[in-house]
């Protein structure tokens, strides 16, 4: 098994009460885990999150995750 | 039919003019770009007699074209020492193309030295003496015109502006008769205290509105681009916009490691999240036992991403605080305090200083020693410094570069003098092309291309990947008749991401116009508004040598990715060039 922190943001942020803006939560997961099935294990829609980052790069929902990745997860985003 | 309203300070007298053929089709930036390089010497004082100001509504503004109410202003900048264009989304644009002033152009100095109030009404404009407003904030003066006038629009310089300081902005007032929505960037604030103008009132009173040659092809256009607003996740009703405002960026900047901190030392900033837009919603709503939606800053517009921030019992400290102020005053400066950074962005709107220039120039003095990061109390003391006019107050006021000489500070952010704003060109090169090669200095919305290369628009682009010339070049392009259109930049998410709403865009000014336009249109446009403000630029002493990031990126690595600057010249020389080639 391996051990992932998951921050999440915005409107995601439900999905994860308890968790303070920018804190993480740590998830154990089955060893070749992908984001997509981190998102399935957390109940979040995998439609609802549009931009995944893994230890701040972005990777795709297929990226598969490794001991001691930190993921940070957003619906769309934008503004400026 | 629409006129030119020209104001002459040096003789306090006004006129109405006919718009010249060659003008006929322009607005926005490209009118008041045009105006300048057609009228001000490039090599002129910008703070002298000869310099101009040039207001100017885009091309829907005042139409029933969606989150339209931009208004541009245009003049040589006294803080790049080159053209400059700074828009604003405001009802004073509404009112402005509602009365058909197609261009303000406010010339001339007058020899009392004393401030005046240009009063505009319906075929009717004169100045008026000033001196109960003379050196008073932004706010005082909005409440007491529009105390004096009702319902009217207000632009304005605070204490700043008549300093002629280079990090003022011209003022507008938003939906509430907040003195909060400015053309800040650029000292523009600067030229028009130069002026002797302090205050601008105009009430549309009996206007008769913005003419439109093909109703049907505008009517088409409208509807395909608000369908697009008002579905794209980022800005239709309680989309990201709505929600949490412009400091929902403040995260995923953060986690891309691009958001910078203590004065661009690095990319990530430890308490980004106490001064994100989703903290200023969950406060809000704790605040006020429930939801808070954001407002509109100006007429007609749906996205409505303007937030407010309160403070413990739910008092109004500051609307509105957007990313870029957050940012500025908070990450930057090494600060997590919200109500601070409010309080800050209320004096910066007081003063009459851009939140950004502002920002920036506190962390090069952090930097430099004046103060150190983190220090909220000393922060604040430094704004109420450039409101007195103090020498210290005169050093921050004229911005980061002034302010990195007079501390002997080398890691100064700026590009052609003007401080970058918040997203860091070591971590997200695209962005740094459009810093480094824009007409306008350092800034963002010269070139968004953040919207691909971090938020996914348009598809995600790798924020590392240097070869992002075409890209830069095609954002520039297609922002210049955005910023001409009247539109709010942020219609860009639609539009680039829903091909009917571009359209749309394209067809709703078309019909205001009487032009058979399409996209080829939008570019052809926005390539002759950059050639223009390009040739002022060089003209004026800024050629390929200005189109380059301060020194310091290409040998210090930015934290977390330990990445330096990597773009060549060749390739930013590469973006004017495909103008060139033309």
């Amino acid at each position: 098994m391996i051990n992932v922190k998951v921050r999440v943001y915005a409107s995601l942020k439900e999905y994860l009460p308890g968790i303070a803006l920018g804190e993480s939560a740590e998830v154990t997961m089955p060893p070749e885990a992908t984001i997509g099935i981190l998102l399935d294990k957390l109940g979040i829609p995998r439609a609802e999150v549009k931009l995944c980052y893994v230890s701040g790069l972005y990777r795709e929902q297929g990226y598969v995750l490794s001991e001691g990745d930190e993921v940070a997860l957003f619906p769309p985003v934008g503004g400026g | 039919m629409a006129k030119i309203l020209r104001v002459d300070m040096t003789s306090g007298t006004v006129k109405y003019e006919d718009v010249p053929e060659k003008y006929a089709m322009m607005a926005g930036r490209w009118l008041t770009s045009s105006m300048v390089a057609d009228e001000v010497d490039p090599e002129c004082h910008p703070l002298g007699p000869t310099n101009k100001l040039v207001f100017a509504p885009g091309i829907v503004t005042g139409t029933r074209a969606a989150t339209s109410a931009r208004l541009s202003v245009g003049g040589k900048s006294p803080l790049t020492g080159g053209i400059k264009e700074s828009n604003a989304g405001t009802k004073f644009a509404v009112m402005q193309a509602r009365l058909g002033i197609k261009a303000l152009v406010v010339e001339g100095q007058p020899k009392d030295g004393k401030s005046y109030l240009l009063e505009i009404k319906k075929d009717a404009a004169r100045l008026l003496p000033a001196d109960d407003l003379a050196g008073k904030g932004a706010y005082e003066t909005t409440d007491a015109l529009v105390a004096k006038y009702g319902k009217v629009g207000v632009s304005c310089v605070g204490p700043a502006g008549e300093f002629k300081l280079s990090g003022a902005g011209i003022c507008f007032s938003d939906e509430k008769d907040r003195a909060s929505r400015y053309a800040g960037r650029g000292g523009l604030g600067a030229v028009m205290g130069s002026k002797g103008l302090k205050a601008i009132v105009i009430d549309d009173t009996g206007a008769a509105g913005v003419p439109i040659a093909n109703k049907a092809l505008f009517e088409q256009g409208r509807k395909k681009l608000l369908a697009g607003l008002q579905s794209h996740d980022l800005t239709k009703p309680k989309g990201a916009l709505n929600s949490y405002g412009t400091a929902v960026l403040i995260n995923i900047m953060n986690e891309a490691g691009g958001l910078p901190t203590r004065n661009f030392s690095s990319g990530r900033f430890e308490g980004a999240a106490k001064v994100a837009g989703e903290t200023i919603f969950e406060r809000n709503k704790g605040l006020l036992g429930k939801e808070e939606y954001n407002h509109a800053c100006s007429p007609g517009c749906v996205i409505q991403c303007s937030n407010t921030v309160r403070d413990a019992n739910g008092n109004e400290i500051a609307s509105c605080v957007e990313y870029e102020t957050a940012w500025a005053l908070g990450p930057n400066c090494g600060i997590d305090d919200l109500e601070a950074i409010a309080k800050m962005t209320w004096l910066c709107n007081d003063i009459g200083v851009d939140t950004i220039e502002m920002g920036a120039t506190i962390g090069v003095a952090m930097e430099g020693g004046a103060l150190p990061f983190g220090d909220v109390q000393g922060a604040i003391k430094l704004l109420e410094e450039v409101g007195k006019g103090t020498p210290i107050g005169r050093i921050i006021g004229n911005g980061a570069g002034f302010a990195g000489k007079a501390f002997g500070v080398t890691r100064v952010p700026t590009v052609k003098n003007q401080a970058m704003p918040a997203y860091e060109p070591r971590a997200v090169k695209g962005i740094g092309i459009t810093y480094a090669t824009s007409t306008m200095g350092a800034d963002h919305t010269a070139g968004y291309t953040i919207a691909p290369e971090i938020a996914g628009v348009s598809g995600k682009l790798d924020q590392f990947d240097p070869n992002k010339a075409d890209l830069s070049y095609a954002f520039q392009s297609t922002t210049a008749f955005i910023d001409t259109s009247g539109h709010c930049l942020f219609i860009a998410f639609a539009i680039l991401d829903i091909p009917s709403a571009y359209e749309g865009w394209v067809e709703e000014c078309a019909g205001v116009v009487g032009a058979n336009w399409t996209a080829a249109d939008v570019l052809r446009i926005g390539d002759e508004v950059l050639r223009t403000e390009r040739r002022f630029n060089e003209a004026a002493g800024l050629g390929k040598a200005a189109d380059r990031l301060p020194e310091f990126m290409k040998y210090e690595p930015l934290p977390p990715h330990n990445v330096v600057w990597n773009v060549s010249d060749e390739d930013l020389d590469s973006v004017y060039g495909r103008l060139d080639a033309k």
